[in-house]
């Protein structure tokens, strides 16, 4: 609390966000524990991570909804909560789902928020709204609104900072396959305006469409993070074989130790390759099991999707994500 | 959300940070004049809020200048000093409880409706966002209720019973606007107006002075009656004035005064309660009870051991302050003038002025404390 405005804050930091050693606890249970996380600029970095891993935790913790119990953070290079007013004065954000005054139409909700934001936010309301595709609902109450348009308002409420970081969490909340397709786009372009995303989320399909980089959080914790292709690459890879005798495929497979594990696969086999496994390595287990009289008809290399990859390095295999 | 709409900016996000103040706790122009619109927005609370402060004299007199129109002989003038003071109290009474719960309204609904959050995203500091309420919740509750108290007196002036020039007491005829000392100089004057009555003065249950006692053949002389009565004849001027006569100009100002720092009080104690519980409904039932119940409880009645507490609660100390003119013949207790002319109405034993106002400050102080001290530490 400060009588006078904090003074400008010039960063050059890479990352728009940055953590170090993050803690937030509920009495015994640690919603997230030690986190360490790098968002670069200029990006749309996911945070996936299965339900009730401490996504919004997390964000709530970086927006000052919640304070930290140790740990440091800073949003844009400006360390919070310590210049929690500069460094939010460009982050716009949604967290959990959109709720605004309902008995307020949606162009005086964002008058409220421009007010609060100050600097010029009231001139963007037209163009916010224009953005999202409200303006022809814009003078409505927002209890008529649907879930999706609450979505697009929430958006238009971040857009009034002409902000340099959105943080969305579960944005695709709500959203019908249409709402999420426009969603997907407004991201792309907010990207290619040079602004930050980082949005949560437990919609696999859709952090891998439409995120650079993700984090992979369970249980409070990161335990990935990285450009999402070279995450995968760094998975094991999975080949197909379809062969006349599995049994014996199985046997030569074994014997040669280029596979970490060989399965049945619907009449097949399953066979996953160590990491760094290349396609030379595939070629080779085609001439082993030729030259010994196992027939091949055919051989497919399977594409790891985030969704197995998330699955083979989250603690919660058993569990499939909604 | 197109890829050919309008960009929010043409340029790209900036380095170059800045708060622009928003981390300061004064809340701006803009912050009070949006939440004054969402108040405002809200019909049924404002639709309350109308009814209690402003229509509430305005039918009330409204009937009464309609009725006299058709119908003077049945129906006597709209205004009199006794419909005055009678719409003077719900006026006070309704406007607290209707600006306790606008008060619980603004401190609770933006938790509870979601906004709270997108306000604290905004970076502005948490408390300038609490202590702009202030300035719109009053905003809208003082003009009403200036209005309506504007109205009951512009009634009672104006299209009200004849003004005496003079009043009664005990059997004297004295003018009106005697100052205290102009009153003791015209009852010596005129003490051999009050006629024998053969014992002291005493004062009746329902407040009437009637004089035994008085002067005579066997009791003191006129003057030395006056001299030992004084007090007791000059109560009895100024309830015979009370009675007969519209509150002066000065005294209407004043009584208007008081009824707006009981709205003002209303709505601050509310909003504190409301940003201290989350809860708008509770807030407004505790306010209630406090204002109708417990208030008048405290007021009215000593309990032992426990009077320095009772003095504690506002709506005692308020009552204390009340104007003389809005007294009503039957109470009378109170430790003298003090602000707004007020002898207090109280039936326990009155407070020191100053403690009065130290309780009366101390509870505006201390709600709207309490209220940004949770609005800045709650977790959004």
């Amino acid at each position: 609390m400060t009588l006078v405005a904090d003074p400008p804050v010039t960063s050059d930091s890479e990352w728009a966000v940055e953590t170090h050693g993050l803690t937030k606890r509920f009495g015994p249970q640690i919603a997230v524990n030690d986190v360490e996380l790098l968002v670069p600029r200029g990006s749309a970095f996911g945070y996936l991570g299965p339900n009730g891993a401490g996504k919004t935790t997390l964000i709530r913790t970086l927006l000052g909804l919640t304070h930290a119990d140790s740990g440091t953070m800073a949003l844009l290079g400006v360390p919070v909560p310590q210049h929690r007013a500069v460094a939010l004065a460009r982050v716009g954000a949604i967290v959990d789902e959109p709720r605004f005054h309902s008995h307020l139409s949606g162009r005086n909700n964002l008058r409220m928020l421009a007010a609060a934001r100050g600097a010029g936010a009231e001139a963007r309301i037209g163009p916010a709204l224009e953005r999202v595709r409200l303006s022809e609902r814009a003078d409505d109450k927002v209890s008529g609104y649907s879930m999706g348009m609450r979505q697009r308002l929430g958006v238009a409420a971040c857009l009034l900072g002409d902000p340099e970081l959105l943080i969305l969490d579960e944005p695709m909340n709500g959203l019908d396959p249409a709402g999420m397709h426009e969603m997907r786009e407004m991201i792309e372009n907010l990207v290619a305006e040079g602004r930050t995303i980082m949005l949560s989320s437990h919609l696999l399909d859709e952090v891998e469409r439409t995120c650079h980089a993700v984090a992979i959080v369970d249980r409070g914790r990161v335990i990935r993070q990285g450009p999402i292709q070279q995450l995968i690459r760094s998975a094991n890879s999975v080949v197909r074989i379809e062969c006349a005798d599995p049994a014996a495929a199985t046997s030569l497979i074994t014997a040669s130790r280029l596979a970490e594990k060989t399965e049945a696969h619907d009449g097949g086999l399953a066979v996953t390759l160590p990491v760094g496994a290349t396609r030379d390595t595939i070629a080779e287990l085609n001439r082993r099991l030729v030259e010994g009289g196992v027939p091949v008809y055919g051989l497919q290399e399977v594409q790891t999707s985030l969704e197995d990859w998330f699955l083979s390095v989250t603690s919660r295999l058993g569990e499939s994500p909604q | 959300m197109s890829t050919t709409t309008t960009a929010t900016t043409d340029r790209g996000p900036t380095t170059n940070l800045s708060a622009d103040g928003r981390g300061s706790w004064l809340p701006t122009w803009p912050l009070i004049s949006t939440k004054f619109l969402e108040l405002r927005k809200r019909r049924g609370l404002m639709i309350a809020v109308l009814l209690l402060t402003l229509a509430l004299p305005v039918l009330v007199l409204g009937f009464r200048l309609l009725f006299h129109a058709i119908d003077p002989h049945s129906y006597g003038p709209a205004g009199s000093p006794s419909v005055f003071e009678a719409l003077c109290d719900p006026l006070a009474q309704f406007g607290f409880i209707i600006a306790a719960a606008l008060g619980a309204t603004a401190g609770a609904t933006d938790l509870g409706e979601g906004m709270f959050r997108h306000l604290v995203i905004t970076g502005r500091s948490r408390v300038a966002l609490y202590l702009a309420r202030v300035p719109s919740g009053l905003a809208l509750l003082l003009p009403l209720v200036a209005l309506g108290f504007t109205f009951m007196c512009l009634v009672t002036a104006f299209e009200g019973t004849p003004q005496p020039t003079s009043v009664n007491v005990q059997g004297v005829t004295v003018p009106l606007n005697l100052s205290e000392g102009q009153l003791h100089t015209f009852l010596l004057n005129h003490a051999s107006e009050f006629g024998p009555f053969g014992g002291p003065v005493k004062v009746g249950p329902n407040g009437s002075v009637s004089i035994s006692g008085g002067p005579g053949a066997n009791g003191p002389s006129p003057q030395q009656f006056v001299r030992d009565n004084f007090s007791n004849l000059y109560q009895d001027y100024l309830d015979a004035k009370a009675t007969d006569l519209n509150p002066a100009p000065n005294e209407m100002i004043k009584i208007g005064l008081w009824i707006e720092l009981q709205v003002a009080i209303g709505f601050i104690v509310g909003l504190g309660l409301g940003s201290l519980t989350g809860q708008r409904t509770v807030s407004v039932i505790i306010l209630i009870a406090l204002q109708i119940i417990v208030t008048p409880i405290l007021a009215m009645n000593v309990i032992p051991h426990f009077l320095d507490g009772q003095r504690l609660i506002v709506g005692v100390a308020m009552d204390q302050l009340r104007p003389a003119a809005l007294l009503s013949t039957s109470s009378g207790h109170g430790p003298g003038k003090v602000i707004l002319g007020g002898r207090g109405s109280l039936g326990i034993p009155a407070m020191p002025t100053w403690a009065m106002i130290s309780v009366i400050v101390g509870w505006i102080l201390g709600w709207t404390g309490l209220g940004a001290w949770r609005m800045a530490t709650r977790d959004a």
